[in-house]
């Protein structure tokens, strides 16, 4: 059996008086796409919060590449490459396309002492990734507000593929998205698996879910009710699972 | 052939500056008010004269409260932080003698490296909005410069009798005519265009401003990122206080008091966003040129300096109103 990538055991939440989650234990294997589902409140994005160092969990063990880690920021987390992609909050409007791409990492050329940004270097390395990616954006100094929101996860996809992350977690990615959109991010994430990019898909929508991941796990009021291979299961099954409890 | 594609996207490519309506602003009073004023004197050399000399000490604060609003906050406390550098090296060199160099320095780590980075930390660490927290300074740093004025007594500074060179280097003139502190301003804006648009720093400051959350995801220190952009700004309001101090040969402590607003308007008029993320150091001082040309321009046509604030809002309004047309016609092209 392969190793797994990220290992999370016996994780507990609370918050106050509620018990936001009960005791889960999760995992991803290297390349693996899971489906994380469930309905509002089940837990999800506390999972993942606490996986990438939003907020630390009250009881429980993770582990990264078989190491023990518990990362007190989300920067460190993607430092280790664990990059989380929020729809809101992956990409600033303001920037042009290069300019988010390499936010916080930079291409830099030097003048004498003084470094200076490459913008050149930037915007080909930009425009090879998307279009590598099937993406067809007009200008690379075009503003991520112009871009539609199928284009702007891709763009996140992009830079966390371009800078070689081992696990992207893609909180809603399809959310608000067309139908052409979404096919677009799905194959975007296949992708990511032909590169040996792990990644945890949430989602409300158990059909794309249902579409691409190779193993889902289902949780219900903070606790893990199902962890199955796709191949086991049916749509069916796991909307009763979510919604009969 | 490359050319002919160049300059097919020469139109969108002028609209797409950030500075487009704002030049078509200028341009457009320049030659308005020439047009009108008697005998075409809008443009002559004693008026040019005029503008080179005074616009330099507002435009630099204007440019670095681009910078500032860029990166999402602003600054009320500048015509404060203004006074108490010209009140500083006043006191420094003509009541203890102090050499003009080692005033100027004392000055700009006090009132502009100091004040700055009191302003950035307050708005940073204990998480008060840049508005009350540089309103509060504003008033701090006035009453600091009127305790030390002595009830805000006019100071004499006159470091060019006994030292020349020094009074020259901020406000001599070189080339022909220019004031020296023209030449800063351009120097200042070249500096602050190539740190926004050409360093990873100018990046940050864009990213911060515009969507501070993703900034952090991405890694970056958004609170590192305002407080050196608040330092920045207390720096160079500092500075041009100097600058005037040296040239009007006087330190005045109620001086600049509405300074603050001018300069946020300058930047405002320049295409600069109060929400944070858009603007530009050309915009800026194109902006802040705006509003003295205008100020210029009412004077020579004789009308009342009230009459110049009741134009400076209609051109507010009217710029902003200008730049938010132009970017809507871009996103919808």
């Amino acid at each position: 059996m392969v190793s797994a990538l990220v290992e999370m055991k016996n994780i507990h939440k609370w918050f106050g008086s509620v018990h936001a989650l009960k005791g889960v234990d999760f995992y991803v294997n290297p390349s693996e796409i899971v489906g994380l589902v469930g309905d509002n409140g089940a837990g999800k994005s506390t999972l993942i919060k606490i996986l990438t160092g939003v907020i630390p969990a009250d009881k429980g063990e993770i582990y990264f590449n078989g190491k023990k880690i518990s990362f007190s920021s989300p920067r460190e987390a993607r430092d280790n490459g664990i990059e989380t992609i929020y729809q809101e909050q992956a990409l600033a409007d303001d920037l042009s396309v290069t300019r988010n791409m390499f936010l916080g990492k930079e291409i830099q050329k030097s003048i004498g002492p003084i470094k200076l940004l490459d913008h050149k270097k930037m915007k080909k390395e930009s425009e090879r990734i998307l279009s590598e990616l099937g993406l067809k954006i007009p200008s690379m100094d075009q503003e991520v507000r112009f871009c539609s929101g199928g284009e702007r996860e891709g763009i996140a996809i992009a830079r966390a593929m371009y800078f070689k992350a081992k696990l992207v977690i893609l909180d809603e990615p399809t959310r608000a998205l067309g139908v052409a959109a979404v096919r677009r991010v799905l194959s975007l994430v296949k992708e990511l698996k032909s590169r040996g990019i792990a990644s945890v898909f949430i989602s409300h929508n158990l059909h794309h879910v249902y579409s691409i991941a190779d193993r889902i796990v289902v949780l219900v009021r903070g606790e893990k009710v199902e962890d199955i291979p796709k191949k086991e299961t049916s749509i069916r099954e796991l909307t009763k699972l979510i919604i009969r409890r | 052939m490359i050319i002919p594609a160049r300059i097919k996207r020469i139109p969108s490519k002028i609209l797409s500056y950030r500075s487009f309506s704002v030049s078509v602003i200028l341009v457009g009073m320049i030659i308005g008010f020439w047009a009108i004023t008697p005998e075409h004197k809008f443009i002559s050399s004693p008026v040019i004269d005029i503008f080179l000399t005074v616009s330099p000490m507002i435009t630099i604060v204007t440019i670095a409260m681009a910078l500032l609003l860029i990166s999402g906050e602003f600054d009320l406390s500048v015509g404060s932080i203004y006074a108490l550098a010209s009140a500083i090296v006043a006191i420094l060199y003509t009541n203890h003698g102090v050499n003009p160099v080692i005033a100027v320095i004392i000055a700009l780590t006090l009132a502009g490296v100091l004040g700055g980075f009191i302003n950035g930390i307050v708005v940073t660490k204990l998480r008060i909005s840049s508005l009350i927290a540089t309103l509060a300074t504003m008033w701090i740093y006035r009453g600091a410069t009127l305790l030390i004025t002595e009830e805000g007594r006019e100071i004499p500074y006159y470091p060019g009798k006994m030292f020349p060179t020094f009074e020259k280097f901020f406000c001599g003139k070189i080339l022909g005519g220019l004031p020296v502190q023209f030449l800063w301003l351009i120097v200042i804006a070249i500096l602050l265009w190539i740190l926004l648009e050409h360093t990873k720093f100018g990046n940050w400051i864009f990213a911060t401003g515009s969507n501070k959350e993703s900034a952090r995801m991405m890694g970056i220190n958004t609170d590192r990122v305002k407080i050196i952009c608040f330092i920045l700004v207390g720096f160079l309001a500092a500075f041009a206080g100097i600058i005037q101090t040296t040239r009007i040969h006087i330190a005045a402590p109620w001086t600049a008091q509405t300074m603050n607003l001018e300069a946020i308007a300058g930047a405002v008029v320049g295409g600069t966003l109060l929400t944070g993320g858009v603007g530009s150091i050309l915009g800026a001082v194109l902006g802040a040129f705006s509003l003295r040309v205008l100020s210029l321009g009412l004077v020579m046509m004789g009308l009342s300096p009230y009459v110049y604030m009741v134009a400076t809002g209609v051109l507010l309004i009217l710029a902003v109103a200008f730049n938010e047309l132009v970017r809507r016609w871009m996103s919808h092209r």
